[in-house]
């Protein structure tokens, strides 16, 4: 059962009369109840997936589905989505206010949709900050009074506070300590539980990737390569650059850098070891095994 | 064996700094042609060591105990003889490239400069061509282009690699990679690893690589040192780091890691 689902969506960029295709007609869905991954290397166009689906971007084509319902014009369906989806980004030092204190961050995002008195937010926030493993010390402190896990359990109060069906996790674990990073997962998984949610975790870290998800998209230059359950997808990796990406994760790859992206066809030829003739006609997606699709001629 | 660099019973402490020692009583000693690890979680002090051996601490920061190199205290020395320690005997590459770069300078003016200050190289000729050979080497191939570009012009892993360039260009005895990586992508991390591993086979100096990545240091390092809040709790063969942890905090950190990647 698909909770968010985008059809042929597409977001493009104009810079210096340059038109960059940062998500170019991806297909991508995420499932109820479980963990989807999006896995790929800075300036994929991960970030710029999730933004959209949000609506802090307008889709330049393409259709997004939320719930049996078409909230592509996301203008004239704020509410419905932001209620539905929330997001917790990468670097909480930067996307929690700096001049308010933890209680009025939390407040000001309850009373969006609630009408509620101080009094009565303040047991909700207190509860939440609970479920994020704070207590009611942090409530009157500034952000830059928190340890970076601090904040990031204030962003995930945050996320969960008006309960939302789905939310989008960006590199949340990325600026993190190890031993941090184990406490924001442990924590993540049982909200998930405990709440019933949907996540939609972005990352380049693919150990972490194969922990925590349950459905994996691989995306390159603006298009999905490989997607598939986790456990196919590490057991039978067939795109060369989910290959690619699995060695890059043991610190096997050696090759010179070549990054790029190719104008016609597959977006992976420049820097693909199979180049062959059909590649200048863009590869459709193949499924070879139950829900595992590959776009790629030569498999 | 004679170790290459012994740091004794090192204490740092930062001028009006929150934390009273960001070092106490660190010990370690780098033997010849080995990787060592300096592992820790942030704050632990990984930094503050890979500065204290070069010198580049703040000014007002107290230090106490020494760093032996070649049978003379680092700490002790005066501007002039540090010069030749600094980025001749001993290079550092930092974490961002981006930031360990002038903004307003191009890459290959960089080269020139450091160059000119060590006075061996000054003296050779065919500078041009020596640059475009450690660029190649550290795998940078279109060199004219990298060289006239300005550092925000070029991409994370290029910077890097020419970082590491300017690093060996010296043909340094110690390379000090205080987390090179972990500011880029896993593809060009792997790519920088592997790189930092053949110039290493090429050239034959030792590394001093800090991080707090478990799994870089399972294929890299040869020994480990591991920090906890200032002090080194453990220092050990890489192998037995990950069967035999002895300290509570080493436990701790291992445990977590492999919970995360298990």
């Amino acid at each position: 059962m698909n909770i968010v689902e985008t059809k042929g969506l597409k977001k493009y960029f104009k810079r210096k009369k340059q038109l960059i295709k940062a998500v170019d007609g991806v297909d991508i869905f995420i499932k109820k109840k479980q963990v989807t991954a999006l896995v790929g290397e800075s300036g994929c166009g991960k970030t710029t997936l999730a933004k959209t689906l949000l609506g802090f971007y307008n889709a330049d084509g393409g259709r997004i589905i939320l719930e049996d319902k078409d909230i592509t014009r996301i203008r004239e369906n704020y509410s419905f989505v932001r209620e539905r989806i929330q997001i917790v980004f990468q670097n909480p030092s930067l996307s929690i206010d700096p001049r308010y204190t933890v209680f009025r961050t939390l407040l000001e995002t309850l009373r969006v949709f609630k009408k509620v008195s101080i009094e009565m937010a303040k047991g909700t926030i207190i509860d939440f900050l609970n479920k994020a493993g704070l207590d009611e010390t942090c409530l009157y402190l500034y952000p830059h009074q928190l340890s970076g896990g601090q904040a990031q359990r204030v962003s995930i109060a945050r996320a969960l506070i008006n309960n939302p069906r789905v939310v989008i996790l960006d590199e949340p674990t990325s600026n993190l300590d190890v031993s941090t990073t184990v406490k924001i997962i442990d924590l993540l998984a049982e909200l998930k539980d405990k709440e019933s949610l949907s996540y939609f975790f972005i990352s380049h870290n693919l150990k972490l990737i194969a922990k925590v998800a349950d459905y994996i998209f691989v995306m390159y230059y603006g298009k999905i390569v490989e997607c598939g359950p986790k456990d196919i997808l590490y057991r039978n990796p067939l795109h060369p650059y989910t290959k690619l990406l699995i060695e890059a994760s043991e610190y096997k790859l050696k090759s010179a850098y070549i990054q790029g992206k190719s104008k016609e066809g597959c977006v992976f030829r420049g820097r693909c070891a199979i180049e062959k003739p059909h590649c200048e006609v863009e590869p459709e997606a193949k499924e070879v095994e139950p829900g595992h699709f590959v776009f790629c001629h030569y498999i | 064996m004679k170790p290459l660099l012994s740091v004794n019973n090192l204490s740092v402490a930062y001028a009006g700094g929150r934390i009273k020692e960001a070092l106490k009583n660190a010990s370690f000693k780098l033997y010849k042609g080995e990787i060592l690890g300096i592992v820790g979680e942030s704050g632990s002090g990984k930094t503050t060591l890979a500065s204290s051996i070069l010198n580049i601490l703040p000014s007002g920061t107290r230090k106490e105990g020494e760093v032996i190199f070649e049978g003379r205290n680092i700490l002790k020395m005066n501007d002039k003889e540090l010069r030749n320690i600094r980025g001749n005997r001993i290079s550092i590459v930092f974490q961002e490239p981006a930031a360990s770069f002038n903004p307003v300078l191009t890459v290959g003016y960089h080269f020139l400069e450091f160059m000119g200050k060590n006075s061996a190289m000054n003296k050779r000729e065919n500078k041009g061509r020596i640059i475009e050979d450690l660029l190649r080497k550290s795998g940078i191939y279109d060199t004219k282009r990298v060289l006239k570009s300005y550092p925000h012009e070029l991409s994370g892993g290029q910077l890097q690699r020419a970082m590491i360039a300017l690093a060996i260009s010296s043909n340094p005895d110690i390379l000090i990679a205080d987390e090179p990586t972990s500011s880029l992508d896993v593809t060009v991390e792997s790519q920088i690893v592997n790189l930092l591993l053949e110039l290493r086979k090429e050239l034959g100096f030792t590394i001093l690589f800090i991080t707090h990545n478990l799994g870089l240091v399972k294929v890299l390092c040869n020994r480990v040192a591991f920090l906890y809040r200032g002090e080194v709790k453990e220092i050990t063969d890489t192998k037995s780091l990950f069967l035999r942890p002895k300290h509570e905090s080493t436990k701790v950190f291992i445990n977590d890691y492999l919970r995360l990647v298990s």
